[in-house]
């Protein structure tokens, strides 16, 4: 991995003139080690953040974070760091500021609805953050308004509207692939870009070693244990059963904590679907149903009332995290080693523990 | 040949050819399930066998409500056309189906949570069905023109159309998803221990149409020579907007909006048996309508594997070419 970035690190040098790529020749390594979709490349004096194409792994963009009024190596798309005020159109975004202690710098979202950070919903309720609505459709002027540094998006499939105009009068747009990471830790690892956008790299590197530690350690206490109880995942969506895929961020978290999870072997690193007949053949037995979307099992029975068919359900062996969705989805990107130790001692109840459930609880 | 012996001839090909595709439909699905749990599924269930419970739970149900929704919209449709004299009205196109859509939509996304509920969603859709009926007919009654009064219907469906959308844009994400599947319409989330009530407001309601069939009939010459015949039309007029937005409101609850079988399946109809017979023209109408869903749904069924299609994608897909059709045949 070093060795490429060395690679590419040369290709850089010989595309850029003379007095800019001085400084890239200093380059360090590459400081991201699970994430797919970036990569970042430390230096002295300006930080390189390649953002790559989620389906054909290939850089899409290149953007050089810089402290001082230096310019961007050719091909790179500058932003001026620390940014003071960021459009934070995600969850997960917040999230992560949160993590940092950042979440005074956010001037929009996308919507109050699905913000669970109190400190932003005070800011939004005294008009300090706007609500900018879905990331395809926010008015331009808003944008402009809210004087913010830079608008992070999730980028399903689309660049930015305007992105060009807007990058003109100094506001970046950048793509945030942390939703098509596959493997928690990778997902979490995104925490790195907030750490150099914000001058806070030293806190988010501290933060996710010690995320990364937990995680590594709670998966090896699950592959200690003998029972590897069976799992299906997800619900019913008009006529489609959707779970994960097996090389999805999910499917790892299950594999990492020790179970059968039924849809393991299947290929894609989004999600499968399936009819309920196939799901009520392949599952009907399957000790433990996650993620159902709701927070009761009268309200399952609401959407459908033959998912009383599954053992799982029988037995009160639902869980879901969705009593707080909105507190989960901010956090649980940041935090995987909580979420895997939520699924841990739920599957492995043998391993004692009496403390509460970070995100999960038994559906009744 | 005369027409009588000719319809009697497509009466029987029809008899025939639904039990062979109930069967077919019975049987379609991604599970292959041998016939013997079919037959257990009926004689003797096991709650232990999963063959047994998808056959009982899933695959009967389904078929049932295939049946209903396909004969029961195709009835209404030809309802409707009588009714308005016109071969392009139907529960869908009057805004009935919408008024049902636009109800469910404000309750399932009120956030209470009754409405939350299938029993909630099913009020909802008759309530709106009936309002809508209603409304149709307040403006029946003022309106003399019947292509006014099916523009008046066509605008109602544009009206409740974009306030279902507003509703959209400002509901929780949660109350939204349920919405979006309910109005993707599906014929596999009734359950048989629902189907006693919907079949019995399925034969009330087609009962009352053979009641009406003398002056549907009557109908056909228009209301001035159907007054003339005796017909007391403007009982008939409720009557059949009552009995419309029964069974719409009914179909559309269990099985959300299906498009275009209340349009194309009459017009076939009326094409295959060249009849102004109202008792023939409903039998077609049960008879075609749920071969056509059932149809419809085999095709959703089959494809299932590969890609999912919304019934009500399929029957739109199928019958709006069908409509074009009807309407350069008139032209032509």
């Amino acid at each position: 991995m070093k060795f490429y970035f060395f690679i590419y690190l040369a290709f850089v040098i010989f595309s850029c003139s003379e007095k800019k790529s001085k400084s890239v020749v200093l380059a360090k390594e590459g400081v991201i080690k699970y994430a797919k979709n970036i990569e970042i490349i430390k230096n002295k004096d300006l930080v390189l953040v390649h953002l790559k194409d989620p389906e054909t792994n290939q850089i899409e963009k290149r953007f050089a974070l810089i402290k001082n009024n230096s310019i961007a190596p050719k091909g790179y798309i500058k932003i001026k760091t620390p940014i003071t005020s960021i459009i934070a159109l995600s969850s997960t975004h917040i999230g992560m500021l949160a993590k940092l202690n950042l979440t005074s710098i956010v001037s929009g979202i996308s919507s109050h609805l699905y913000v669970h950070d109190p400190l932003i919903l005070k800011k939004y309720q005294l008009g300090k953050v706007v609500e900018m609505g879905d990331e395809n459709s926010i008015p331009v002027e808003l944008i402009i308004a809210s004087k913010s540094n830079l608008l992070m998006y999730s980028g399903f499939g689309n660049s930015f509207p305007h992105e060009e105009q807007l990058e003109n009068i100094g506001i970046n747009c950048l793509a945030n692939y942390d939703w098509r990471e596959t493997h928690p830790l990778g997902k979490a690892e995104w925490i790195k870009l907030f750490g150099y956008l914000t001058g806070t790299e030293k806190e988010a590197n501290l933060y996710f070693t010690k995320v990364e530690n937990e995680y590594k350690k709670l998966k090896k206490i699950a592959l200690k244990v003998k029972s590897n109880p069976s799992l299906f995942s997800g619900v019913l969506v008009g006529d489609s059963w959707y779970s994960p895929a097996g090389e999805s961020f999910n499917a790892v978290l299950f594999k990492d904590a020790n179970c059968k999870y039924i849809y393991a072997k299947t290929k894609g690193t989004g999600s499968i679907d399936k009819s309920f007949e196939q799901m009520l053949k392949d599952n009907r037995s399957t000790e433990y149903w996650f993620n159902p979307g709701v927070i009761s099992k009268k309200e399952l029975l609401n959407i459908q009332h033959k998912f009383s068919n599954f053992e799982a359900f029988k037995n009160n062996k639902v869980y879901s995290y969705s009593y707080s969705g909105n507190e989960f989805w901010e956090r649980s990107a940041i935090e995987p080693h909580h979420v895997l130790s939520d699924l841990i001692h739920i599957l492995h109840p043998e391993i004692k523990n009496k403390r509460n459930y970070y995100f999960y609880r038994q559906l009744k | 040949m005369n027409s009588k012996k000719k319809n009697n001839i497509v009466f029987l090909f029809l008899v025939i050819i639904l039990p062979i595709i109930a069967l077919f439909h019975l049987f379609s699905g991604e599970i292959a399930i041998p016939f013997s749990d079919f037959y257990s599924a009926f004689t003797d269930f096991d709650s232990e066998n999963t063959n047994q419970i998808i056959v009982k739970e899933f695959r009967f149900p389904r078929l049932m409500m295939g049946i209903i929704a396909g004969g029961g919209l195709s009835v209404t449709g030809l309802l409707m056309q009588t009714l308005f004299n016109n071969p392009l009205a139907g529960p869908d196109v009057l805004g009935i189906s919408s008024g049902s859509s636009l109800f469910v939509a404000f309750t399932l996304m009120s956030g209470i949570p009754f409405f939350n509920s299938d029993f909630g969603t099913i009020i909802s859709a008759l309530i709106g069905a009936f309002a809508f009926g209603l409304l149709i007919l307040a403006f029946s009654m003022v309106v003399k023109s019947h292509i006014s009064l099916l523009l008046i219907g066509i605008m109602l469906g544009s009206f409740t159309g974009a306030f279902v959308s507003i509703v959209q844009t400002i509901s929780n994400p949660e109350d939204l998803k349920m919405f979006i599947m309910w109005a993707m319409g599906s014929l596999q989330h009734v359950e048989s221990s629902q189907l006693p009530i919907i079949i019995a407001f399925f034969i009330i309601g087609i009962i009352s149409c053979f009641f009406v069939v003398k002056s549907l009939n009557a109908l056909v010459l228009g209301e001035n020579q159907a007054f003339m015949l005796g017909v007391q039309v403007k009982y008939i007029r409720i009557i059949l907007i009552a009995i419309t937005a029964v069974l719409t409101g009914l179909i559309t609850a269990f099985c959300g909006p299906i498009a275009f079988v209340g349009l194309a399946v009459p017009n076939l109809v009326k094409l295959l048996f060249k009849t102004q017979s109202h008792r023939i023209l409903l039998i077609g109408c049960l008879l075609i309508g749920s071969i056509f869903l059932l149809v419809c749904d085999i095709f959703v069924q089959l494809l299932e594997s590969s890609i999912h299609i919304p019934i009500n994608a399929l029957t739109s897909i199928i019958g709006a070419p069908f409509v074009i059709l009807i309407v350069l045949k008139r032209l032509a």
